[in-house]
């Protein structure tokens, strides 16, 4: 288990860093430089590349990133003056980890009851409305959610504000607008699981062991259909802790959100890298998290040595999860 | 079965009433109404990358930076008013300032301000081991330019202080316009002690930075938010009426969201939704919605020096361009008549003599708002002939706008009109916002977007940009009696004689068709409506809010 830990660990790394060499350079060879403004001219904006370090050559600027990054340093921003990539994540990841942690919950609270719900109920009038629910929530893009609940609730009914992220009632729309796609999606994915499992034999024993209802629901039931959704949920939180650009916005979120895109406008090359690297630590350990944790709920897979059937075990929908989750951002 | 669906429910239920009760402050919207009487003033910018006077490097932080800086002088809209300095001199040749500094001058701690702070202000702007992006600034004081690349000490650097309380500027050439520049934030002053303590880290918290202007920073979160006090050593202390200024930073479709539910004193309106609260003003019945010029001017870019496109060499193809475009009926189209059109380059609301404006001055009437399409094509005709092309739909241009501009429609009416009107094939090429500055220094197009903010209230902040030195003119026009009039005219102590040349100058921007000008623009917002003396305005900071009040 330590063994498969510490492969795992490099493996990560070798892949963080492969990662940020391709960034560091596909960034590089976006038109356009971080100083060229409508104002400036050549004299300064050289002298700013100097004072930056960016008029060396690549490779020994890739060097001093790399060597930095292994120590933690994310290096300074090229447009905030004075301020380092690390105190701008440290400084905003606690919004975005705060209104991802808590859509997160809702989400899977009211997804797997759903699903649960419509599997049990399936063909039934309930079952539809639990599907029309999570059709409608995979459906409906971030900005429209968060623009028509933020209308309705804050500027027509003036129940909750219109912004910011101050107390609970601040958290109150950006967090349901955010919960939304995932409690649709795991709504779908618990109902379709859920379906396959109640058709095996074991349920079957178990009914016939005479169990009662409640008892076959929780303990073979949930336990074994969980199992995909607990899959999806590595790239899931890297995705929704680490900012949704489109709510934090709508919202006023003072998240991560902002810096993933308008670091890229800005060509604030150290912020694209660092914001890149975080959230690639951050994917990287929460798949590393959520393999040893497959471990605890079905001890059929056991670490050294099982991956053939790991992989077997996770469903292709995984790997759609981390294609919808960038589109959010 | 029914006692997980009874779980679930209580789980629910619990989820309510946590919401629920919390809903309860928030149904409470008349506080936020009372507290309005109380003198805080809530504003928003979508970033404020520094506050860091010399770091500068954004006009959003020149709204913080005003509140709480101040440097030798202070305008105010038109008015150049007395700042640190009480009074000041200007040589009559024009190259030289002297500033005498306010009895008692002094930093937000009470410990005094001189003459020497300023000294060591400028100075730092002009380091040349630091990258400050606004030291072009300093260019016309003396010997900058080689201060600046290194060549020559700081010491060299023409800004001096004979005593504690006179700061003297001495220039290369004439600068009458430099006075107004002078309260650009990167010209305030910082003190030496607090920038070699901190560094890099200067102004990044409330307690690593020392102001002198009539706020000081009591809370402040990066680019988050800041809140600011009046400062009680302030020398105008009494004309500062409120007691907090709160500056949140976020989008400005957030802003406006928050206008809408009160919790906002002043902010842009989206210009989408501009015409809908412009025409109805019960839709924000505690605010005034209005709109401000903001300075900024756009106009097409001509790569006159193109070398895939020769045609836009001949002027009177570029002419045939200018005289095609209905400039009223884009502005409509696009903007709800919200901008104006433009026929010349400089601002109408620039300064000129004896309270007139410039343009009123020196009117030009090359062009007119509407098309002129006979001339255009007579143009065009005459362009054709010069160049051996015999049909004009065997000319291409292309237009390059940044993909984050909002002004894409116009783009999109002008190609139209072009097309229609002359008959030739006009492209539109999308680029990002730094790959159309890069492109446009670089020569690498043959119409681009573009749009220039006045730094102080001359026609030379506008018509400096196509002196054919000049390394920002991209589209290369070159003229020699335009850069011997743009160039000489400083030289001369009589403002009107001054004036006079530029508008000869700019005359013949006009006649050789050296850029298209579009439109000017206007900037529409809310403020509530018992808000007084905050100025929003095209010089400075464009949001004045340090001495408003609420009534």
């Amino acid at each position: 288990m330590g063994r498969y830990v510490l492969k795992r660990c490099v493996i990560a790394v070798v892949t963080v860093l492969v990662l940020v060499t391709i960034i560091f350079v596909l960034v590089r060879l976006l038109p356009g430089d971080p100083f060229t403004s409508e104002k400036t001219n050549e004299a300064i904006k050289e002298k700013m590349m100097a004072y930056y370090g960016l008029d060396k050559p690549l490779i020994e600027q890739w060097f001093t990133y790399v060597k930095n990054l292994l120590r933690g340093d994310l290096g300074v921003s090229l447009k905030y003056p004075g301020r380092t990539v690390n105190s701008v994540i440290a400084q905003t990841f606690p919004f975005s980890a705060s209104l991802g942690a808590r859509s997160l919950i809702l989400a899977l609270i009211v997804g797997l009851f759903l699903g649960t719900l419509a599997a049990q109920h399936a063909g039934k009038a309930l079952d539809y409305i639990c599907v029309l629910i999570a059709v409608i929530g995979v459906s409906m893009p971030d900005f429209i959610i968060g623009t028509l609940l933020q209308l309705v609730f804050a500027i027509k009914l003036r129940w909750l504000p219109a912004g910011q992220w101050i107390s609970f009632k601040y958290t109150i729309l950006p967090v349901f607008a955010l919960s939304l796609y995932t409690l649709s999606l795991v709504t779908r994915l618990m109902r379709s699981s859920m379906m396959e499992v109640i058709n095996q034999d074991y349920i079957m024993t178990a009914k016939a062991k005479g169990l009662s209802k409640f008892e076959i629901i929780w303990r073979h039931e949930i336990r074994n259909a969980i199992l995909p959704i607990v899959t999806t949920m590595g790239p899931l939180t890297a995705a929704v802790l680490t900012g949704t650009f489109v709510l934090e916005k709508i919202y006023a979120v003072p998240g991560m959100g902002k810096f993933y895109v308008q670091s890229i406008n800005d060509l604030d090359y150290t912020m694209v890298l660092g914001m890149t690297s975080f959230y690639g630590v951050f994917l990287v350990t929460a798949n590393l998290i959520v393999d040893v944790l497959y471990g605890f709920i079905d001890p059929r897979i056991k670490l050294e040595g099982g991956s053939g059937k790991r992989k077997k075990n996770k469903p292709e929908i995984g790997v759609k999860m981390e294609g919808g989750a960038a589109d959010g951002k | 079965m029914k006692k997980l669906t009874c779980i679930f429910l209580i789980l629910a239920m619990v989820f309510a009433a946590a919401a629920c009760t919390y809903q309860q402050p928030a149904a409470a919207p008349e506080e936020g109404a009372s507290e309005a009487v109380a003198q805080k003033l809530t504003i928003t910018e979508s970033s404020i990358p520094t506050i860091d006077p010399q770091q500068f490097n954004a006009a959003s932080s020149y709204v913080v930076l005003k509140g709480i800086g101040e440097g030798l002088i202070r305008t105010s809209l038109n008015d150049i008013n007395p700042g640190v300095a009480e009074s000041w001199e200007i040589a009559e040749d024009n190259k030289k300032m002297t500033f005498h500094l306010r009895d008692g001058a002094c930093w937000s701690d009470g410990t005094p301000l001189t003459a020497n702070d300023f000294v060591y202000s400028f100075r730092r702007l002009a380091d040349p081991q630091k990258g400050f992006s606004y030291s072009w600034v300093l260019y016309e004081i003396k010997n900058a330019a080689g201060v600046l690349d290194g060549s020559l000490p700081l010491e060299e650097l023409g800004v001096s202080a004979p005593d504690d309380s006179t700061f003297v500027i001495e220039f290369d050439t004439p600068a009458p316009y430099y006075l107004g520049f002078l309260d650009m934030p990167c010209f305030y002053p910082v003190k030496q002690e607090l920038i070699e303590k901190y560094g890099d880290q200067y102004a990044l918290s409330a307690d690593s930075m020392l102001t002198n202007g009539p706020f000081v920073v009591s809370e402040y979160l990066p680019d988050q938010s800041i809140t600011m006090i009046p400062n009680e050593n302030y020398w105008n202390r009494e004309a500062v009426k409120l007691d907090e200024c709160q500056l949140i930073v976020m989008e400005s479709e957030a802003a406006f969201a928050m206008l809408e539910t009160g919790e906002m004193s002043l902010a842009n309106i989206p210009t989408a939704m501009a015409p809908m609260y412009m025409q109805d003003a019960s839709l924000l019945p505690d605010y005034t919605v209005t709109s401000y010029m903001s300075g900024a001017v756009d106009w097409y870019c001509i790569n006159i020096a193109s070398k895939t496109n020769p045609i836009l060499a001949n002027k009177d193809f570029r002419l045939a361009l200018n005289y095609a475009l209905d400039r009223e009926e884009y502005v409509k189209v696009a903007t709800n008549g919200l901008y104006s059109p433009a026929t010349r380059f400089v601002l109408p609301a620039v300064a000129g003599v004896d309270g007139k404006t410039y343009c009123e001055m020196f009117p030009i009437d090359t062009y007119k708002t509407t098309a002129e399409l006979d001339k255009a094509k007579e143009h065009l005709n005459a362009a054709m002939t010069a160049m051996g092309i015999s049909d004009p739909s065997e000319i291409t241009i292309k237009l390059k706008i940044s993909d984050d501009n909002a002004a894409a429609l116009i783009v999109e009416n002008c190609q139209d009109q072009w097309q229609r009107a002359l008959g030739i094939k006009v492209e539109i090429e999308k680029v990002t916002y730094k790959a159309m500055l890069a492109d446009r220094v670089a020569g690498d197009f043959d119409l681009i977007y573009a749009g220039w903010m006045p730094d102080y209230d001359d026609p030379y902040t506008y018509l400096s940009y196509f002196v054919s030195t000049n390394a920002q003119n991209g589209g290369k026009f070159s003229n020699a009696r335009y850069d011997e009039l743009v160039n000489t005219a400083n030289n001369y102590a009589d403002a009107k004689t001054r004036l006079s040349m530029y508008a000869e100058a700019e005359k013949i921007l006009m006649d050789e068709a050296g850029m298209v000008p579009l439109q000017v623009r206007e900037v529409p917002y809310a403020y509530k409506s018992n808000l007084k003396n905050v100025n929003r305005f095209y010089l400075g900071s464009q949001t004045d809010w340090a001495f408003g009040y609420f009534e």
